[in-house]
């Protein structure tokens, strides 16, 4: 594991959980897993005993450290690189679940990151609810939902009764189920706590007694046959650890009904993304609770599939606009359900085509319940207007300055049609079909751009789609890389490096000549994206001598490698604002010091919590005066501004590594 | 030397005037001289064939154990009947290398003449206009000598776009320009902005920018909490202006290399003679470093302009391009463009902590 993100993952780490957590992190990122012991010895000499164990328990609890106990019954610790990483994207995600689940949903899913996991009956137990299953909190201050962080502590008096708080038990088991549902949180298991190589070993083990009893799997058949009972060992061990709506509640046996249960599910998931039932108090939470023994955690794992179709929804956008970009990302938020993770390791796949064809399909229909019901459709295709709902497209393509004026003056009045419409409920089929249609429209401009970002499957399905996300995952690397080599380099060594991805391995004279620049420019590109390590070349002697004037250069661009300096290299970058932070907090430290006291004294006064852009917490409204103030206002913007960039670097990872889902280098 | 025979002069004229058509140097094989002359006697067109090569007004040219021979015309015979032996090797050498030309170097190696005596005689064939020198792009620092009266083919050359052997980046600059000016009209549908107006008078990141220095600090802001929180609020935010809107999918009238190539060599907008020697193959280089700049992009067979790509008016200045650029998370940062990033580490002497770039970047 690279030394940038051991970086990165301890100083978040030691921000959050303190010196000795961090210690302990880094020497097990450093050595790789050890026993309590040889941990103590190795690195933390000077630290009690019991201190390691408190220490080593918090990061157990917040799943920073996975652990295994071998048949000798000595317990190996090591580290766990997404949750330390995922420390970092707990903001973020919580933004995210409010805005696809409302926002008392981010506020359970807040509480459940401040204490790591728990189980059901814990969690309820916070709310305090009383024997009805209502709230004894009376009215008080309105402050946001967030605040969940405050009531987990305790030291929050006055509870309140808003729209925006969680009213009863039965409120909370149906945002649990439905997070659930949604992948957001997730049912954890004794393994989910084991350390992925030693479930791997397990798994290896149990395959070879059962079905290999002489011990030996030499030879590529049985080595296949192998691979195959270990892989799907595998996906039943993890089908079993989900959440299944079924087998995980109380009482399931109602829900068997397949019908009923589609048609809720449908009735939830339509209203709720775009947030609409989210104003709905009289909602019906009616339905099966969690047992109370259910441990659960957050999947960051999930959020990165959200992040991913933000980024998509970006990408279209710079592309075809925000009408036809608003058409994908309901694509995308009907396919995100239905996509498990962005991590697909267990399933291998023989070809190209035979991974697409696992990719998940979404109807016309259902794309239409997620689109905006704000959003213009007809403003984003020419000749909209004149495509009758079931004739071909009727839109002659005609340019000139008349049609221009003439489809000012149709995008005006359909805005105006359809706010007759209304919002919900067509006035007729006619529309509904003709909206349907526009929407096709919008996936078949989507279809036909050269970067595919969607996808007809096959004849049969005319109105099913799905999306490509591996392809569509690497042409983000690449836009992320030209980026880079953008603000770095220039226009012109984007060009260079574009080529070269198309054309392979050129030599200088022809890299000039395919990008019409002058060898001499292209020679000071060429160096300088070498010397960056962006460019690779390759020598080819002419003679035997291998003399270096005599030789050939070949310019390639080695696209993998690459993409791990830039990952690598936005490690650092993190690692870097997060220490400036530390600097520069030292600067305000006294005022800093001064607020607490001041806290310290007063404990009455109102706390409120804010959650960062990094998910760290900040409190606010502490009784300053004057400068002091300032000095404090000073030091959010600078923390705000490190933070921001933290935030965008974090994007960069995500693109590099974690959206492919082929990226290695952090399972433990 | 002897007086060239009636029979052979009419071989020489018929085959000179048959080659005159056509493009390159024409070679003839013996029976194709026998339709020719009309001399269906072998030994009888040996003889006049030999007496036209003494008079050096053939030249014999051998492929796969065929020969073929080319006139060459009178004035250049008459010239070359002045040459000695080494000077006619010298003159044989490039005038086989054809329109490609033959580098100084390589010449001396395949004549055998004395490397001093080949620049003497270099000199004196081009004092007679009967060898030239040019400039090869592949090997700019070659000296590269052909006959007279050839033009230099493409490779050599490199086309349209190089004068005099330099790449005349002007001209590709101004041409791609004025294809992403025909691509963008064809390609979309421009509307004028007419809602855009009611909500300029509204939008709160319109009122920020008139306020000139604090918009830029604010808008970031605003930027960084949009994306977030992007969904629940979306109505709040503006819509953005639409300008362009895209044909629907599946229309087939993008314009191709070949309909922009006829719209460049139509346009007036470069001279008639370069417009004449532009080849479709070039328009097509010229296509492929816009796909590669993201100013174009390929829809069917056809080309679409990237959205929101301009056309820049000829003669100004890219001034604004700069802003346009948004950069990510890395190259936005302090470390994306550092020089010392590599050599950055805690407790080194480049450090987080003593960082020149981050003081001025949380300054600024």
């Amino acid at each position: 594991m690279s030394s940038q993100l051991i970086e990165v993952c301890s100083q978040v780490i030691s921000y959050h959980y303190g010196e000795t957590s961090r210690q302990i992190f880094e020497a097990l990122a450093r050595n790789g897993r050890t026993t309590l012991e040889t941990l103590k010895a190795l690195k933390l000499r000077k630290t009690p005993l019991s201190r390691i164990k408190t220490s080593l328990a918090q990061l157990i609890q917040h799943r920073l450290v996975r652990h295994h106990t071998d048949d000798r019954s000595d317990t190996y610790y090591s580290v766990d690189w997404h949750g330390a990483y995922g420390l970092l994207r707990t903001g973020r995600t919580i933004l995210l679940i409010e805005s696809r689940l409302g926002e008392k949903a981010a506020g359970v899913v807040a509480m459940v990151l401040q204490i790591g996991h728990c189980t059901v009956g814990d969690l309820a137990g916070v709310f305090d609810f009383d024997e009805n299953g209502l709230s004894k909190r009376s009215n008080g201050a309105d402050t946001p939902v967030q605040n969940g962080n405050g009531q987990v502590n305790g030291d929050h008096g006055s509870g309140h009764h808003d729209p925006k708080q969680i009213g009863s038990l039965a409120e909370l088991h149906h945002i649990l189920r439905k997070l659930l549902r949604a992948g957001f949180l997730m049912k954890l298991g004794l393994r989910s706590f084991k350390p992925n190589a030693d479930i791997e070993d397990e798994i290896g083990t149990l395959v070879m007694e059962e079905n290999f009893p002489d011990g030996k799997i030499t030879g590529p058949k049985k080595q296949a046959e192998f691979k195959r009972s270990v892989d799907s060992l595998k996906r039943k061990w993890r089908d079993d650890a989900e959440y299944s709506e079924r087998r995980d509640v109380e009482g399931g046996a109602n829900l068997v009904r397949p019908g009923m249960d589609a048609n809720k599910r449908q009735k939830l998931n339509g209203g709720l993304a775009n947030g609409h039932s989210s104003h709905n108090d009289e909602a019906d939470f009616s339905g099966p609770k969690l047992p109370n023994d259910m441990s659960i955690g957050v999947n960051l794992d999930k959020c990165v599939v959200a992040m991913r179709s933000e980024h998509l929804v970006n990408h279209a956008q710079h592309y075809l606009g925000h009408i036809t970009a608003g058409v994908y990302r309901a694509l995308l938020s009907v396919l995100e359900p239905k996509v498990r993770s962005v991590r697909e390791d267990l399933v291998h796949y023989d070809d190209e085509d035979e991974e697409e064809e696992a990719q998940p399909v979404a109807s016309v229909m259902e794309i239409a319940e997620h689109v905006d019901p704000y959003l213009d459709l007809a403003a984003g295709i020419s000749g909209a207007k004149s495509h009758l709902p079931n004739g071909g497209p009727k839109a002659k393509r005609k340019v000139s300055i008349e049609y221009d004026n003439d489809f000012g003056d149709i995008g005006v009045k359909k805005e105006v049609d359809s706010d007759d419409e209304g919002t919900n409920g067509y006035s007729s089929m006619r529309s509904k079909n003709r909206r349907l249609d526009l929407i096709e429209q919008h996936l078949k401009l989507l279809e036909e751009h050269d970067k595919e970002f969607c996808r007809r499957p096959g004849a049969a399905g005319q109105s099913e789609w799905r999306v490509n996300f591996p392809v569509l995952s690497k042409t983000l690397v690449d836009a992320e890389i030209d980026t880079t080599i953008d603000r770095r380099f220039g226009p012109a060594a984007v060009r260079v490096a574009r080529m070269l991805r198309q054309e392979g391995k050129l030599e200088e004279k022809g890299v000039a000549q395919k990008c019409l620049k002058q060898v001499k420019d292209i020679r000071a590109i060429l160096a300088q994206m070498q010397a960056a390590g962006f460019l690779e070349s390759q020598e080819v002697p002419k003679d035997q001598y291998r003399q270096p004037t005599r030789s050939l250069y070949l310019w390639f661009f080695d696209k993998k490698k690459v993409a791990q300096l830039v990952l690598h290299q936005a490690y650092q970058g993190i690692a870097r604002c997060l220490q400036r932070m530390d600097v520069e907090q030292e600067k305000f430290q006294q005022i800093l010091d001064k607020r607490e006291r001041l806290r310290a004294t007063n404990p009455d006064a109102a706390r409120s919590f804010i959650i960062g852009k990094t998910g760290m917490l900040e409190e606010g409204g502490a009784p300053l005066s004057g400068v002091e103030k300032q000095q404090l206002a000073l030091w959010r913007e600078t923390q705000e501004k490190l933070l921001t960039q933290v935030r965008r670097l974090d994007d960069v990872v995500a693109v590099m590594r974690d959206f492919t889902g082929k990226d290695v280098t952090m399972t433990t | 030397m002897s007086k060239l025979s009636p029979e052979a002069s009419s071989l020489h004229e018929a085959t000179f005037a048959n080659a005159k058509g056509s493009e390159g140097v024409k070679s003839y094989a013996q029976q194709e001289l026998m339709k020719l002359s009309g001399i269906q006697e072998p030994g009888e067109l040996i003889r006049i064939v030999q007496e036209l090569v003494q008079h050096q007004l053939f030249r014999t040219l051998k492929a796969e154990r065929t020969l073929y021979w080319a006139p060459r015309s009178k004035e250049v015979a008459a010239s070359l009947s002045n040459l000695d032996n080494d000077e006619r090797l010298i003159y044989e050498a490039i005038e086989n290398s054809e329109t490609t030309g033959i580098w100084l170097k390589r010449l001396k190696q395949n004549t055998g003449v004395a490397p001093g005596n080949v620049n003497k005689i270099i000199k004196k064939l081009e004092s007679s206009q009967l060898i030239k020198s040019i400039k090869s792009v592949k090997s700019p620092a070659q000296r590269i000598y052909m006959l007279f009266h050839l033009a230099p083919a493409e490779d050599v050359t490199g086309g349209s776009f190089f004068d005099s052997g330099d790449l005349d980046e002007g001209l590709v600059e101004e041409l791609g320009n004025l294809i992403v000016f025909h691509v963008r009209s064809q390609s979309w549908v421009e509307v004028k902005p007419t809602r855009s107006r009611h909500d300029r008078n509204t939008s709160p990141v319109d009122v920020d920018a008139e306020d000139g220095g604090k918009a830029g600090t604010k808008r970031k802001r605003d930027s960084t909490t949009g994306d977030d929180a992007a969904a629940p609020n979306k109505r709040r935010q503006p819509e953005p202006v639409i300008t362009q809107v895209a044909f629907p999918a599946g229309s087939r009238g993008y314009p191709t290399a070949d309909s922009i190539h006829s719209f460049i060599t139509n346009s007036n907008a470069i001279r008639e003679s370069k417009a004449a020697s532009i080849t479709i193959r070039e328009v097509q280089e010229i296509l492929n470093v816009l796909v590669w700049d993201e100013k174009l992009e390929k829809v069917g067979n056809g080309y679409r302009t990237v959205m929101g790509v301009k056309f820049r008016p000829p003669g100004s200045y890219d001034a604004d391009g700069i802003e346009e650029i948004v950069g990510n998370g890395l190259t936005e940062a302090p470390c994306g463009r550092c020089p010392v990033f590599d050599l950055c580490a805690p407790g080194g002497p480049i450090n987080a902590g003593n960082c020149v770039y981050f003081e001025q970047w949380l300054k600024a």
